[in-house]
């Protein structure tokens, strides 16, 4: 029988990947330019570093809606998702909290809305994946928002389905939680919490403790995965949220 | 009563703190009424009342009622099996509308409200409150459904609904009694969770089909989910609205919180039979609004509520689509807001911030209605001084502007000021700038830069509104406007600290509030005189050539004589041409063959300009939420164009965040962390 621990313990487990400041800081910015691709406004992104493929979604009216990106350089791959741009976003994916259970990992169960989302661009996401020559290059998973539950169901799926992508780190910002404790989180962190051969060794939810999207959808039943960064500090672009990813940007810079 | 833009970002700070923690806080000089929250509102609405007065008309108090939403509440209790057009009901239409009784709108919706409790988190109501002790919340489940079921009110058209709400309080019992009784055993848990999701998941459908059944006639449709959280708190609405009797009354939302506001605004508006609203008039403002009904409740809302608007900012995505394809239609009337996220990484949660908005409106207010910040070149150095927080004068000093852009800036407070107005400055060639600005204590100091900062002058005057020109610290000229509405006109000798007598000019805006520019072109001086109230003309005092030391008014003009005349800046050598602001922000320069160059800015915007090395060099510096410098480099008579500062390390001076936007620092941090 398995006791439901309290969210705060994860934090405290060992860490197969140490948390990287510079590598959160920067998968920031890439996080933040999934949202540049969808109003196709200007990207900011480091020298050598470019968007080499997006991938998109059908709304319900057929629309193909930009939702994430890949971005490569010379060193490193970037799997990167955007958070919540629109209304019908908010109603259809982060509202629909109901659970489910996924073909891709069946058993485990995880909130519809998420679910839903992630299987419209999985195929996509892997058939644009199994197309780089990774070579030693690393790949990072990294999503904002809505973009953090999308970057830890692609770990959770790459992981359970041995895919073959050399997944080295995730990193989440202002993530909601994304499945059931009793099924998903028991799997993502490997049972005991934060197993060292767990996703969640190499997963960073760096989350604001006033960033109102990590309450979301309110516990106990669902439940935060991954090892939990906390991100302390104030912004001038807190407002009520305190959850836009420019707020995270300017709280991580490392200099 | 038309828009109000002085108004909207006091509105606005309202607005959005609704969908904060309560007690929101209050704008200054708002006190706060009644407030409507709580656990017992499964949607997270909430709601206050608070009264204050408002820039248009400070000698009035006015009433207002915000609605928002507790969002970690009401994102799992929304759901889009909600968002579809539901009749709204003739109560609240005060009699126009179809649609049956409100005794069994009320019913339905209690129904509607039990249906949805458990989808807030499925499985939880029933573990929730058996785990955590929520049994306040699992009993009005309870209570909710017995009265559905109980009540011969909803036949025939509940059937189905009651068809699957009686498995669902089974399912639900089963699942209590699980959680209880085993309790850490996964899967019992799962099993009765599992069972009472599936329940959970036929209510939509049913719910639809009993709706569906009962919708009669063509009257104006709301979003139900918006509509059924509103009905939450519609009792306590009406009760608290007595405070407003027969007093100007706002209904306000931002964001999610203003769908239920265009509800409330039709609710409320005066001069309907039944209900009575007490108020004596009514004003809806809306902020980032989600759209609530389809273009019947639209074109309704414009006949009952014609003093509504709403206020949109292009870069806010999130009510931006795709609502008309679902036939939903946006209410009021369109104020379109601009402004330019001063960020380079892109973050549609701040874009949708009530602070934001807030700001821009600010941004908008202050453009319109008082001095610009005050600029000034000095030698290849441009100085820039802005009103901070808590009235502080704050300095930036950019250096090497002109040369090769390189940037060195960082914000340092000079000193305080009073109230609202803004500081003023004048250069003295290569290496000096004065500073004039009201002191809170009496009087307007004056201070003069050469390398380091000399001590305050102080003008006995009490200005609302100072300018000042200068061409030695001898020889200084300030015109202040009181807060009578007198404009005086000083010379001051700094060296000695002489100050003469003031001489009055006549103002020909009576007592309004006003703001006064000096430009000083060659040996001529102009004053620009320009009242808070953009609709009204601006006048310029022109003095005579050679005798501008004394001060003699020689010409007025009024009105408008060019579109651009709405921000003077600098004037440009020769003849008097301007620096110039249009009330659309773009900024022009005319040219000698009469082509306008214009490029869009942010606002507020100070200009500054000299005209060293035989050419003339302008700058213009839009500051926004944070700060950005946006450069108009004129390079002798040849046009170079905007060009944007790069990016670079500053001190938000808001939040004291050290942000550094530049590629160079993005490339440092990404070299350390091995990815380049």
């Amino acid at each position: 029988m398995t006791s439901i621990p309290a969210e705060t313990t994860l934090a405290a487990a060992p860490a197969a990947v140490p948390y990287n400041a510079n590598l959160a800081y920067t998968l920031a910015v890439f996080s933040s330019a999934t949202y540049n691709l969808y109003q196709q406004s200007p990207l900011q992104l480091p020298t050598g570093w470019s968007v080499t493929s997006q991938f998109f979604y059908d709304d319900v009216f057929g629309n193909s809606i930009s939702i994430g990106a890949v971005l490569e350089s010379s060193t490193a791959v970037t799997l990167a998702f955007r958070g919540t741009q629109t209304w019908q976003e908010m109603v259809i994916t982060d509202c629909n909290v109901f659970p489910s259970t996924p073909d891709w990992m069946q058993y485990y169960s995880i909130l519809a809305g998420f679910n839903s989302m992630y299987v419209s661009i999985r195929q996509a996401v892997m058939n644009i994946l199994n197309g780089i020559t990774f070579g030693t290059r690393p790949l990072y998973l990294t999503g904002h928002s809505l973009g953090g539950a999308l970057a830890t169901l692609a770990a959770a799926d790459y992981a359970a389905n041995a895919a073959s992508y050399p997944v080295t780190a995730v990193y989440t910002f202002g993530s909601p939680r994304v499945g059931s404790y009793i099924t998903f989180a028991e799997y993502y962190n490997g049972v005991t919490p934060v197993n060292p051969n767990s996703i969640s060794s190499y997963t960073y939810r760096v989350a604001r403790p006033s960033d109102v999207v990590t309450l979301i959808p309110p516990g106990p039943l669902y439940y935060h995965v991954s090892q939990l960064e906390t991100l302390p500090g104030t912004t001038a672009q807190d407002g009520l949220t305190s959850h836009s990813i420019d707020s995270y940007i300017s709280l991580l810079d490392p200099a | 009563m038309a828009y109000q833009s002085q108004d909207a970002s006091t509105l606005c700070a309202i607005a959005s703190a609704a969908s904060g923690p309560f007690p929101p806080a209050m704008p200054s000089g708002w006190t706060l009424g009644t407030q409507i929250s709580g656990s017992s509102y499964l949607s997270g609405i909430q709601a206050f009342f608070c009264s204050g007065t408002l820039p248009s008309n400070p000698s009035v108090t006015v009433y207002a009622l915000s609605i928002g939403f507790n969002r970690p509440v009401f994102f799992p209790w929304y759901s889009s099996a909600m968002q579809f057009l539901y009749p709204l009901p003739a109560y609240i239409l005060g009699g126009q509308g179809s649609s049956g009784s409100a005794a069994f709108d009320e019913q339905r919706l209690m129904l509607a409200a039990a249906r949805m409790a458990p989808v807030s988190s499925p499985g939880d109501l029933g573990l929730d409150a058996a785990i955590s002790g929520g049994e306040e919340l699992a009993r009005e489940l309870e209570m909710l459904g017995r009265r559905a079921l109980d009540d011969a009110s909803v036949e025939p058209d509940a059937a189905r609904a009651r068809g699957a709400f009686g498995p669902l309080i089974r399912d639900w019992r089963s699942l209590k009694f699980a959680a209880r009784s085993r309790r850490g055993d996964p899967a019992a848990l799962q099993s009765a969770m599992a069972a009472y999701n599936e329940r959970i998941a036929e209510l939509p459908q049913s719910l639809r089909a009993m709706v569906a059944a009962t919708t009669t006639g063509s009257g104006p449709n709301v979003d139900f989910g918006f509509f059924t959280a509103y009905t939450q708190i519609r009792t306590a609405l009406w009760n608290g609205i007595t405070v407003a009797s027969g007093q100007a009354f706002y209904v306000l939302g931002h964001n999610i919180g203003a769908p239920p506001a265009q509800i409330a605004a039709i609710d409320f508006s005066p001069g309907r039979s039944s209900p009575t609203s007490p108020v004596a008039s009514l004003q809806a403002y809306y902020f980032g609004q989600i759209a609530v009904g389809d273009s019947n409740f639209a074109s309704t809302s414009a006949t009952i509520v014609p003093n509504a608007y709403a206020v949109q900012y292009a870069d806010d995505y999130v009510p931006s689509q795709p609502q008309s394809e679902y036939g939903y239609a946006l209410t009021g009337q369109q104020i379109p807001l601009s402004g330019t996220n001063p960020d380079p990484y892109d973050s549609p949660w701040w874009q949708q911030a009530g602070n934001l908005y807030c700001q821009f409106l600010e941004d908008q207010a202050s453009f319109l209605n008082t001095p610009t910040p005050a600029a000034v070149m000095s030698g290849g150095d441009l100085h820039l001084f802005v009103r901070g927080s808590h009235d502080q004068i704050r300095h930036q000093r950019v250096s090497g502007l002109l040369r090769d852009s390189r940037v060195w800036y960082a914000w340092k407070e000079l000193g305080t000021m009073s109230g609202d107005a803004v500081p003023a400055a004048a250069s003295l060639g290569d290496r000096r700038v004065l500073l004039a600005a009201p002191l809170p204590l009496g009087g307007v100091g004056v201070r003069l830069f050469d390398g380091y900062w000399h001590r305050w002058h102080i003008v006995p005057v009490m200005a609302a509104s100072v300018a000042l020109s200068a061409t030695s610290p001898a020889d200084v000229v300030l015109v202040a406007v009181t807060d009578e509405g007198e404009i005086l006109h000083f010379r001051l000798d700094l060296e000695s600290g002489a100050v003469s007598k003031p001489v009055r000019i006549a103002n020909p805006y009576d007592r309004e509030p006003l703001s006064v520019e000096l430009h000083r072109v060659d040996e001529r001086l102009f004053a620009v005189l320009r009242p808070k109230d953009a609709a009204r003309p601006i006048h310029t005092i022109a003095y005579e050539d050679d005798v501008w030391r004394n001060p003699t008014m020689l010409t007025e003009s009024s009105g408008q004589p060019e579109p651009h005349h709405v921000r003077l800046g600098s004037i440009v050598r020769g003849e008097p041409r301007f620096l110039a602001i249009s009330a659309d922000r773009r900024l022009a320069i005319p040219e000698s063959g009469g082509d306008d160059r214009t490029a869009l800015i942010a606002a507020p915007v100070a200009l500054a300009a000299n005209d060293a090395a035989g050419g003339m060099h302008g700058v213009a510096l839009g500051v926004t939420a944070e700060l950005r410098l946006v450069a108009n480099l004129r390079d002798g008579h040849g046009w170079r164009g905007w060009n944007e500062l790069p990016p670079g390390r500053f001190e938000d001076p808001v939040a004291g965040v050290i942000r550094d936007r530049s590629q160079r620092h993005l490339d440092e941090i990404a070299r350390r962390a091995g990815l380049i």
